[in-house]
């Protein structure tokens, strides 16, 4: 389904690889745009899953290439953008998606993981944002920062709860000003999916078997919500946060 | 050793796991395979094999690898130095877990991301009887008749409740406490 606003567009997703950002990044092609790929992995099994999400993408008509880049290194993020402008000589999307964190209680984190922490899911992120920033402002560009419930609620073993937490209020206070600039932020939180991160979250949360299959969101579910935000349709939406957890988290102790 | 469950069958269970996980023929898994070099598992794959492993046997799998634990009893950089690599004394340990096979001569160091290649099928399957060895005496109901269902769960012929086993975590603990301070590391 082809989409006049998102036709002859480029989208960067970070961590789209797989999981929520590749249903994402193939969204964003369904609709029309072309796609960055990115993955911070450089194992031959992960460049083979983003060269696969990027073969899907071409076999749409999309063009899309495969970047690797840990968001962390603000010199791998300057290659991202700029290779991003090489290929595409514009950026309208960018979606902050990629995560990285230990499952274990903050208080037991060591200090390299503290650090690792923030310097992937809060400063990889801003580091995106800055770096996108010339490009974004050309073309009215639109950010949103991908979420999860684990922002608003207390969840076992999620130190990445905080930094989601802490990545909302910077959406919140962005959006004022890189509104002036043109440029669009919001946020969606997303419930939980069965996706890799799922395979940890259930080894050490119990609690987890307690939830029902229909409230698990699906990966697309997310993406369709991100796209709505990248859209006209949400002109007048700025700095919130979308739940896209068909409820999940309004429930109370079971 | 109780025995209920003999080491024959946990590697063929794991056997199963492993092919059906990373798509490998059950023939070609021998128990000095390494998972990561000679089976092409990424670490996610640990997670799902386990998980099965924990559904099959009704244990709890480590969810934390031996040298983060030293690292939290023992202090930061006790078992892995700024760079990256073992320190002396978690070679030291890393030898007693894992055996001789792709280890580096007694004084080298191994980088973090070489030590999951060492992790071998027997590895994974000693384990596991190690989990299961934990099979306390007595049920909570007061028998000691312990029975075993569907050639994987050890259930009491009495009251019917199933086994509860020290987690993968805890034994790692136990086990760090009393060979830490002997490879070199202080008292947790």
């Amino acid at each position: 389904m082809d989409t006049p606003c998102f036709q002859g567009r480029v989208a960067v997703v970070t961590g789209s690889s797989r999981g929520i950002g590749r249903a994402i990044a193939e969204a964003f092609s369904a609709a029309g745009a072309d796609v960055v790929v990115n993955h911070r992995d450089p194992s031959p099994k992960a460049t083979a899953r983003a060269d696969a999400v990027c073969a899907r993408i071409r076999a749409l008509g999309r063009r899309a290439i495969a970047v690797r880049a840990d968001i962390a290194d603000r010199q791998a993020v300057h290659q991202l953008i700029a290779e991003t402008n090489r290929e595409f000589g514009r950026l309208d999307f960018l979606v902050l998606n990629a995560a990285r964190a230990p499952f274990k209680p903050i208080e037991r984190l060591l200090e390299r993981e503290l650090r690792q922490l923030v310097e992937t899911n809060f400063l990889g992120h801003l580091f995106c944002l800055r770096e996108a920033l010339p490009l974004l402002e050309t073309n009215g560009g639109k950010v949103v920062f991908i979420s999860s419930l684990g922002s608003r609620v207390s969840t076992p073993s999620y130190p990445l709860g905080s930094m989601k937490a802490a990545m909302e209020a910077v959406v919140r206070d962005c959006a004022d000003s890189l509104g002036e600039r043109g440029i669009r932020v919001n946020a969606v939180c997303g419930g939980i999916a069965r996706t890799d991160s799922f395979k940890v979250l259930r080894q050490v949360w119990d609690g987890l078997k307690e939830v029902p299959d229909r409230l698990f969101v699906e990966p697309e579910e997310i993406a369709d919500v991100v796209l709505f935000l990248c859209s006209p349709a949400a002109r007048g939406i700025r700095g919130q946060t979308l739940v896209v957890d068909r409820g999940l988290g309004n429930r109370g102790p079971v | 050793m109780h025995e209920l469950i003999p080491p024959e069958a946990v590697l063929g269970a794991l056997k199963k796991a492993l092919a059906s996980t990373l798509g490998v023929n059950e023939s070609a898994i021998q128990p000095s395979s390494s998972i990561v070099r000679d089976l092409g598992a990424e670490s996610l794959d640990f997670l799902d094999i386990n998980y099965q492993m924990e559904q099959l046997f009704g244990i709890r799998m480590a969810r934390h690898f031996f040298l983060e634990h030293a690292e939290e009893m023992f202090g930061e950089g006790s078992a892995i130095d700024d760079d990256g690599h073992l320190t002396v004394p978690a070679m030291a340990l890393l030898r007693e877990r894992y055996g001789g096979a792709g280890l580096p001569p007694t004084g080298e160091s191994l980088d973090l991301d070489e030590v999951p290649a060492l992790i071998t099928v027997q590895a994974v399957v000693d384990t596991i009887l190690a989990i299961l060895e934990t099979l306390p005496e007595h049920c909570t109901c007061g028998s000691a008749a312990w029975r075993v269902e569907d050639g994987t769960r050890i259930v009491c012929g009495s009251c019917g409740e199933v086994a509860l086993f020290t987690s993968g975590d805890e034994l790692t603990k136990q086990w760090l406490a009393s060979a830490g301070p002997g490879a070199g590391l202080g008292q947790p």
